[in-house]
């Protein structure tokens, strides 16, 4: 009682808030959006703090599969061709592709079991949107974070890639800014999906989704060990886009064809935000 | 393949907890146990049943059809000896065993059993002991496991890739393998107090690793010397090559697939069993200490 009278409200609104810029701002209604999505970032990186090995141990899924994967099965199967017919060893083939699926698995871990138990449980955004803070701030500042571990994570693999002599051109710098747009799109569209389920055997459900683009999108062996209405299935699925951008930025064959696999995650980025901010504000401020 | 956890597990007391009605249908006892755990796991049969059937076809269809493409196609096809599914397909039925136990002994056991739901503390309250909670919770860990390894097999067997009837033997080997890991875990469950990061590290450093490193995709002496020097230490790669020997040694190929002396598969039994039993003994001694303080 006495904290929130000496608290008080702020004298005046600009000595308390930044003043409002941005386009976002000027187009979306306060109640909406507060241009304050980094609070809640910075929420996420307060809690974590306590449990930094969960941060940490991210980067080692992904690493482990191209150490256990590259060395050992690589022996088996030998080389392999790439995209356009060029022998690469079988560590070349996997580096790319592992990084556009960490990249979704990481989005996905964040955006989806972490919000929906934040959304059911903790009831952590009724908290938040009794504030300033609107949907929007909430799902931006979720999916901020998602890709701020994202880009620790990717940054992370591509030294390794570069280490270990898996990076073949100079696009590689792209990777990164890649994945950082691969994690948005899942990350907004993994949120959005979150705001439907109604218990955990929703989210099974959602994973058993996953799994199949995992291991069906050409991550270990190329589309052309399925017959032809299997590959054009895999050819609309996110992650058999990402993998196909990662190994073009990481062969270095640029080509206007990128153009779709970006727009591809662009839609889905902007589509899933909408979705997630639309459905938080019908949930949440009834 | 996701590995982080939720931060809390599923709630598994429902409204109507089952379990006084129970004791006293079953005079008490680990029986009891295994009827609440049952009547429990009901709300989430057919999501469970959905998953463990769905998992094992689509790894199939990818790792052993898809990559086994490239594999029998490449060098690889001559060394193994056999086709590259039959070779996945025991390791593949032990893995999997090894993380539907180690799920079912973290967060169940910390956050329903001992902090949230706290219905051990409810089971303590009754007739039943610590030593009837503990033995109950893990007969019932390793029977779902057994469950979900038959199930695995059945799969296995419909995609062609069972070469013998010695694969029948992956069931309870997938099993002892699978306590051998998930037994231990549980005495870490029964201890920790605060959840913070304990149960994603088991996940990421332990059974992940173990998962790809243990001679699951393609054989342990494709590792360097240290690898295999790890892979002694790992329960999953003892469970994996008794179930090659199982499932593909009574066949005698030629590139030795399968083939363990008897020394050996004592040693990997040895081995399992110790590490299973002092588990077990170990959670019954946690879940004493925790439940009477």
């Amino acid at each position: 009682m006495s904290r929130l009278e000496l608290a008080g409200p702020p004298a005046s609104a600009d000595t308390a808030y930044p003043p409002r810029r941005g386009l976002l701002l000027r187009i979306l209604p306060p109640s909406v959006y507060a241009g304050r999505a980094t609070v809640m970032m910075e929420r996420s990186a307060r809690v974590y703090r306590r449990a930094w090995l969960i941060i940490v141990s991210g980067f080692f899924e992904p690493l482990f599969y191209l150490l256990s994967f590259g060395a050992g099965l690589g022996a088996l199967v030998g080389g392999v061709s790439g995209p356009l017919g060029q022998p690469l060893t079988y560590a070349e083939f996997i580096a790319p592709a592992l990084l556009a699926s960490s990249a979704m698995n990481g989005a996905l871990n964040d955006s989806m079991m972490s919000v929906f138990f934040k959304l059911k449980y903790a009831k952590l955004y009724d908290g938040m949107l009794a504030t300033s803070l609107g949907p929007m701030d909430v799902a931006l500042g979720e999916m901020g974070w998602a890709l701020t571990r994202g880009g620790m994570y990717s940054v992370a693999f591509v030294v390794v890639m570069l280490a270990m002599g898996l990076i073949l051109s100079p696009w590689a710098l792209l990777l990164v800014p890649a994945a950082l747009l691969i994690a948005f799109g899942f990350a907004a569209l993994g949120m959005a999906v979150t705001t439907y389920m109604r218990n955990w055997q929703d989210i099974e459900v959602a994973n058993l989704l996953i799994l199949p683009m995992f291991l069906f999108s050409g991550t270990f062996y190329s589309l052309s060990a399925y017959p032809g209405w299997l590959q054009f299935v895999v050819k609309c699925l996110p992650l058999h886009h990402a993998v196909a951008l990662m190994r073009a930025l990481s062969y270095g064959q640029i080509s206007a064809g990128l153009t779709l696999h970006i727009c591809y995650f662009a839609v889905m980025a902007l589509a899933g935000l909408w979705v997630t901010t639309r459905r938080l504000g019908a949930l949440l401020m009834k | 393949m996701s590995t982080e956890a939720p931060a809390i597990s599923a709630p598994v007391a429902g409204r109507h907890t089952p379990t006084r009605h129970l004791v006293r249908a079953h005079g008490g006892g680990v029986p009891s146990m295994f009827g609440y755990l049952l009547a429990s796991t009901r709300p989430y049969l057919k999501i469970a049943a959905l998953s463990q059937l769905g998992t094992p076809v689509l790894y199939l269809l990818s790792l052993g059809i898809g990559l086994g493409s490239i594999v029998n196609g490449g060098s690889g096809g001559q060394s193994l000896g056999t086709s590259y599914l039959s070779f996945l397909a025991p390791a593949l039925i032990a893995a999997t065993a090894l993380q539907v136990a180690v799920g079912q002994s973290m967060y169940p056991i910390l956050f329903s059993g001992f902090k949230f739901d706290r219905i051990y503390y409810a089971m303590n309250a009754t007739p039943l002991t610590p030593r009837h909670i503990a033995s109950g919770v893990l007969g019932w860990i390793a029977t779902r496991t057994a469950f979900s390894a038959a199930l695995y097999l059945a799969v296995v067997a419909c995609f062609g890739g069972v070469r013998s009837f010695g694969a029948l033997l992956c069931v309870p080997i997938a099993t002892l393998g699978a306590m051998a890991l998930a037994a231990p875990i549980a005495v870490y469950s029964a201890t920790v107090e605060t959840e913070r990061g304990g149960f994603a590290a088991i996940t990421r450093f332990l059974v992940m690793p173990m998962f790809l490193f243990s001679g699951t995709f393609y054989p342990v002496s494709a590792l360097p010397e240290w690898g295999q020097a790890l892979a002694w230490l790992s329960p999953l790669w003892h469970a994996t090559e008794l179930a090659r020997w199982a499932s593909l040694g009574p066949l005698e190929l030629s590139s030795g697939v399968g083939q363990s002396s008897a020394a050996a598969l004592l040693g990997h039994l040895a081995f399992l069993t110790v590490l299973t039993v002092a588990g077990v003994l170990l959670t019954s001694w946690r879940f004493r200490v925790r439940l009477s303080r």
